[in-house]
């Protein structure tokens, strides 16, 4: 039992330690001195950093950082049964491996399938020139919602959207429209086209205290909102992380994290996508999970193909476990396929869909996909259901992928 | 006359002098800082991180923003207090980031853990301060800044920017809490 005094006593003396510890580490890694590679790796967001230090003291070279890298503990993550796919051709041929892949049968369908009964539970948002339309994957529209004058100028698109809720973005408005009958519209002003939406709030910009930097700062649709992260104008934000933004950087080309607080680089490579702590980076042909602390897992190789507009045809399910990916042919930049990733069983199956396309995820393992043109293509993998639907002439695919 | 002006002069260098070393008007120089407050940052750190490498990338990352801010920083009444202020956000920060890390490893795995804590076995008294990490972010700090770096609790009220009272209460509260933690562990 501690007695009252017992407790500062030994607080005391563990200070005391504590200080000679920090003196001793500050003897070993003085500011003055250069250091130079640690043991543990090179990690690219302190090697940033140190370059940054570097440009920022020039020759007086007070402060430099070790290369140092995150290791997770023996045994807490499983890498081994993170690998990437092999397969052994082209999208449109029948292929798999017995221990890795899916049977997939690629056949095209020019007739409208059979809807299923289970199909219907299924409810999505769809964006119709200047009207919302929530409909049901039959194609009954449950309500259709006029929107607010457009401003002048922006050509409108549905930037998020859940079974209940739909949001469009229009020039410097964000409008957000409820599947509720009794739910008007709700404007919200000062967003911008590439700030990131949620359920819960939107990433609203205005110029930033300093020249060539804008000010981003979430808020919530109870018109909360957050401290400010300030970001160079060549920094745009792709997606929202746990209390931050994932930005990428076009000048530099990094994926950052960047918080009120601090910038941490992610990766050296292109951003498709994120969840809300992870980003998905394309390097080289492999698909590669980021967590915010730079550690980098490869998931999945495209096989050279690449994504067709990646943040816009890229998507993560809602339960993070599958990746959906547009794909394009290097040379050509025709349309390959959508592929989905399975995170869980690392399988795939790849689903023929038209140029121009969007993908947008409804539920954990249902993909809507908004075709520009009237005609879809359907294509039915052996291992899922698709349903084509229309709504008001123009087609819309479910893609079930369990 | 020429004497006695060299005298007055001598006299007004030393008289200012003197000023400043009771109430600095000039600032103190970065380097000037950072002899201070790199060690006392690490030490800091430490405690809270329980991670040397981390404690001493947060202790340089500190004095490297206020290198950066120098211009304003060096007008501030304390600078050792914004450095300490960085040290503590950046550390509240790093744990912040372990949890999630560890919900995202749990994810992954789908084997559910809680370990948060880094076991960086060769820092002293291992038990203690993990327990003081466990305590709530304001309540770790004040304790810190108390014992590790030996400040006032007026001056723990200036760095954290809250009453003195409530720094007390804060600081009561934690070593009641510790007291109970500790006493668990050691039965």
């Amino acid at each position: 039992m501690n007695r009252p005094q017992d407790l500062e006593d030994q607080l005391s003396e563990g200070s005391e330690r504590l200080r000679t510890v920090a003196d001793e580490l500050a003897s070993a890694h003085p500011l003055a001195t250069p250091r130079s590679s640690g043991s543990r790796g090179r990690h690219p967001l302190v090697l940033s950093a140190a370059v940054v230090a570097v440009v920022a003291l020039g020759v007086a070279g007070l402060v430099t950082y070790r290369y140092r890298s995150e290791v997770p503990a023996s045994g807490d993550i499983a890498v081994s049964t993170v690998s990437p796919i092999e397969r052994d051709s082209g999208p449109t041929t029948t292929s798999g491996s017995a221990t890795t892949l899916q049977a997939e049968a690629t056949i095209t369908l020019p007739t409208t399938l059979e809807v299923q009964a289970t199909h219907s539970e299924i409810l999505f948002a769809s964006l119709q020139d200047d009207t919302v339309v929530f409909a049901d994957i039959e194609g009954s529209i449950l309500r259709s919602v006029a929107l607010p004058t457009v401003a002048p100028g922006f050509e409108r698109a549905l930037v998020h959207a859940n079974d209940e809720t739909a949001y469009v973005a229009d020039g410097g408005r964000l409008i957000v429209v409820g599947r509720s009958a009794i739910s008007e519209p709700t404007v919200y002003d000062g967003y911008s086209s590439i700030g990131p939406v949620s359920d819960s709030g939107f990433w609203r910009s205005e110029a930033g205290a300093r020249p060539g930097f804008v000010s981003w700062r979430f808020e919530s649709f109870a018109r909360e909102t957050g401290p400010t992260i300030e970001l160079e104008i060549s920094q745009l934000p792709f997606g929202q992380l746990s209390d931050g933004l994932a930005v990428w950087d076009r000048e530099r080309s990094q994926v950052l994290y960047a918080s009120s607080q601090s910038q941490t680089v992610l990766s050296s490579h292109v951003p498709l996508t994120s969840s809300d702590d992870t980003v998905f980076v394309l390097d080289d042909s492999t698909v590669t999970a980021v967590d915010e602390f730079g550690d980098a897992q490869p998931l999945f190789d495209l096989r050279g193909a690449v994504p067709a507009s990646t943040l816009e045809a890229t998507a993560v399910s809602p339960d993070h476990r599958r990746l959906a990916i547009l794909r394009k042919d290097p040379n050509s930049y025709d349309v390959l396929d959508l592929t989905v990733f399975d995170l869980d069983t690392m399988t795939e199956s790849a689903f023929a869909i038209d140029e121009g396309a969007r993908a947008q995820w409804i539920s954990a393992s249902s993909i809507l996909v908004h075709a520009d043109r009237p005609t879809a293509i359907v294509v039915r993998t052996d291992s899922s259901d698709l349903v084509e639907t229309h709504l008001a002439g123009r087609d819309v695919i479910a893609i079930e992928t369990s | 006359m020429q004497r006695s002006g060299g005298r007055l002069r001598v006299y007004w260098v030393s008289l200012s002098t003197t000023e400043e070393l009771l109430n600095p008007v000039t600032s103190p120089s970065f380097e000037e800082l950072a002899d201070i407050e790199y060690s006392r940052a690490i030490g800091l750190a430490v405690s809270l991180l329980g991670d040397r490498d981390a404690a001493v990338d947060v202790a340089q990352e500190a004095l490297l923003r206020a290198y950066r801010e120098w211009d304003r920083v060096q007008r501030l009444e304390r600078p050792g207090a914004w450095v300490r202020r960085v040290v503590l956000n950046l550390c509240s920060d790093q744990l912040r980031r372990r949890t999630r890390k560890i919900k995202l490893l749990n994810r992954l795995t789908r084997q559910p853990s809680t370990k948060v804590e880094t076991s960086d076995s060769a820092l002293p008294d291992v038990q203690l301060w993990a327990a003081v990490r466990q305590l709530p972010p304001r309540a770790r700090s004040v304790v810190a800044l108390r014992f590790v770096l030996d400040l006032s609790i007026d001056a723990i009220a200036d760095d954290l920017g809250c009453p003195a009272g409530t720094v007390k209460s804060d600081l009561s509260r934690a070593l009641a809490h510790l007291r109970t933690t500790l006493s668990k562990e050691d039965r």
